[in-house]
């Protein structure tokens, strides 16, 4: 049953998630929900960054159309099903257009590239203000029956995200992205297909990314585009590496840093994107791999531990 | 018909030829060698058979198939397996998901039955499975890097140096192996410098010198012709 395992740890923080949620007052239930929902977010791009080992910058953009998609069904009378199928499938068809133009590039070049096509679709929703009203952003109709939902669904997805990190991670998919992270020739030396891995692995992290967008959308009611704008992407580039790329529980651990520090301390924007660079600077030097990579290497030290 | 069929290939880096009209074929559960020395091209040779270095001319065949041109990913589906030189394992992942990746054109579940028949036939594996492969001895990795070849379930096993840098005992072990993987039909192109080692894995082999086949015939032969000790010792004649 040594398989199970790992679900039960992610059912019992989504648990606690939930009662935390539930229990504080309203503005510590803020930061909470902005958490997990950057959780979603930021477990997608952890496939993609984390698994595969490809600094994707672009995860807000997906963010964002999955925001945008669900918003704009919802405008348009839609029900939050068709919001919600809309808003994965066009963030998941912004990856793999990305993915085929960008997928045969390595390292720093593709890290470029997502940054660059974040900056258009930024630029794309500033602008097109005939769809999106611009900079003044759009009023997202409630798709949920009550607001007590949202206690619920957030934490609920915020787990089905690490655990479909969980289960990627052990699936063939999973194990061909490590070995693209780890060495992309012996990778296809081996027969791994790697334009193909990356491709789809890119798809998957846009898609959950996507979904992530629903969830902010219905939660704050408004949107705007410099709710996702490149910084968006770099910064949850950022929580993932603070959190430990390609550990499941990364992503909410380094959320927990990167969104909930400058929350908790109510920090202007500016002073608040300080901080998180001073918190990524520090705990890239302390533990290079991540908070997580760090718990990983105290564990191997304990006594009687096994992998 | 052969297995695998080699005719008048060249490979040119930029103007520099690696490969020149080698020809050579291996059949059906056969175990044939190439020797040579260092930058003779066997290394080439290997790649240029997986798909990993463009060829100039000549064509590659399996089973009468053109595979010229065709991705490494479907050599492997169509029983083509590396085993590179250097054993080349990913050694921060642990040897069962090294293992494991060997199969990875294949279902999740068809990979772990493969990975049974490994343990079975080396219980010590699976002792040590959740070790990192970067911990393990050079013979270790040999085994493990053939293993992983062998999880591709293929028809023909490409083997680049399998002995390089191992002690004698290691060898020893590599040849038990190998010599298992010829009891269950799987041909072997065996590209070594090791030439005791290949005359006794090998019944046919060919010389490699500079880029071109120089002899071929029986591999005992073959190990004290004068083309080999050309192609060793580098004498112009």
């Amino acid at each position: 049953m040594k398989g199970a395992w790992p679900y039960v740890g992610i059912a019992v923080v989504t648990l606690a998630m939930w009662a935390l949620l539930v229990s504080v007052n309203a503005f510590y239930a803020g930061v909470l929900a902005s958490i997990l929902i950057w959780t979603v977010a930021t477990s997608g791009l952890n496939v993609i960054a984390g698994l595969g080992g490809y600094p994707s910058l672009v995860q807000g953009a997906f963010y964002g159309i999955g925001a945008y998609a669900s918003a704009l069904a919802l405008i348009h009378g839609q029900n939050l099903w068709v919001a919600t199928l809309l808003a994965v499938v066009s963030a998941g068809l912004a990856g793999l257009l990305i993915g085929l133009v960008f997928a045969r590039t390595r390292g720093q070049y593709f890290g470029m590239g997502t940054l660059f096509f974040g900056v258009v679709v930024a630029l794309v929703l500033t602008n097109w203000t005939g769809l999106t009203q611009g900079p003044l952003g759009l009023m997202v109709p409630f798709g949920f029956a009550t607001n007590d939902q949202l206690d619920w669904i957030v934490p609920l997805s915020a787990g089905a995200s690490l655990a479909l990190v969980q289960a990627l991670g052990t699936s063939r998919l999973g194990l061909r992205l490590v070995t693209v992270r780890a060495d992309e020739d012996l990778a296809e030396h081996i027969g791994v297909p790697t334009a193909r891995t990356k491709l789809a692995g890119l798809v998957i992290s846009a898609m959950i990314g996507g979904f992530a967008g629903m969830l902010i959308a219905q939660y704050n009611g408004t949107i705007s585009p410099d709710l996702f704008d490149q910084t968006v992407g770099f910064v949850m580039f950022v929580a993932v590496a603070v959190g430990g790329a390609g550990r499941v529980l990364g992503p909410l651990v380094g959320s927990a840093f990167i969104v909930g520090v400058p929350d908790v301390l109510n920090l202007p924007s500016g002073i608040g994107l300080l901080v998180v660079g001073v918190i990524f600077v520090v705990i890239v030097i302390v533990v290079p791999d991540g908070l997580m990579g760090g718990v990983d290497a105290i564990r191997r030290r304990l006594p009687g531990f096994r992998a | 018909m052969a297995l695998l069929d080699i005719a008048g290939v060249s490979v040119r880096f930029g103007n520099v030829p690696a490969l020149r009209g080698v020809s050579l074929s291996v059949d059906a559960g056969e175990a044939v060698a190439v020797l040579g020395a260092n930058g003779a091209g066997k290394t080439t040779l290997l790649r240029a058979i997986m798909g990993r270095v463009p060829i100039d001319t000549g064509t590659l065949t399996l089973d009468g198939a053109a595979i010229g041109g065709m991705r490494t990913s479907g050599l492997v589906d169509r029983g083509l397996s590396l085993c590179p030189e250097g054993r080349q394992l990913f050694p921060a992942m642990s040897v069962e998901d090294n293992l494991l990746l060997g199969a990875n054109r294949a279902a999740i579940r068809v990979a772990r039955a493969r990975l049974a028949t490994i343990y079975e036939r080396f219980p010590w594996l699976r002792e040590r499975r959740r070790v990192l492969a970067g911990a393990f001895s050079g013979g270790e990795q040999q085994i493990v890097a053939i293993g992983r070849a062998l999880m591709a379930a293929p028809r023909l096993l490409l083997l680049d140096e399998p002995s390089s840098g191992l002690s004698p005992v290691a060898i020893g072990r590599v040849r038990e192996l190998l010599g298992q993987v010829r009891e269950t039909g799987t041909a072997i192109l065996l590209v070594e410098q090791n030439v005791q080692l290949a005359a006794v894995m090998t019944g046919r082999g060919y010389v490699l010198n500079r880029g071109t086949i120089a002899a071929s015939g029986e591999t005992a032969a073959l190990v004290d012709s004068e083309a080999l000790a050309d192609a060793y010792l580098g004498g112009t004649a």
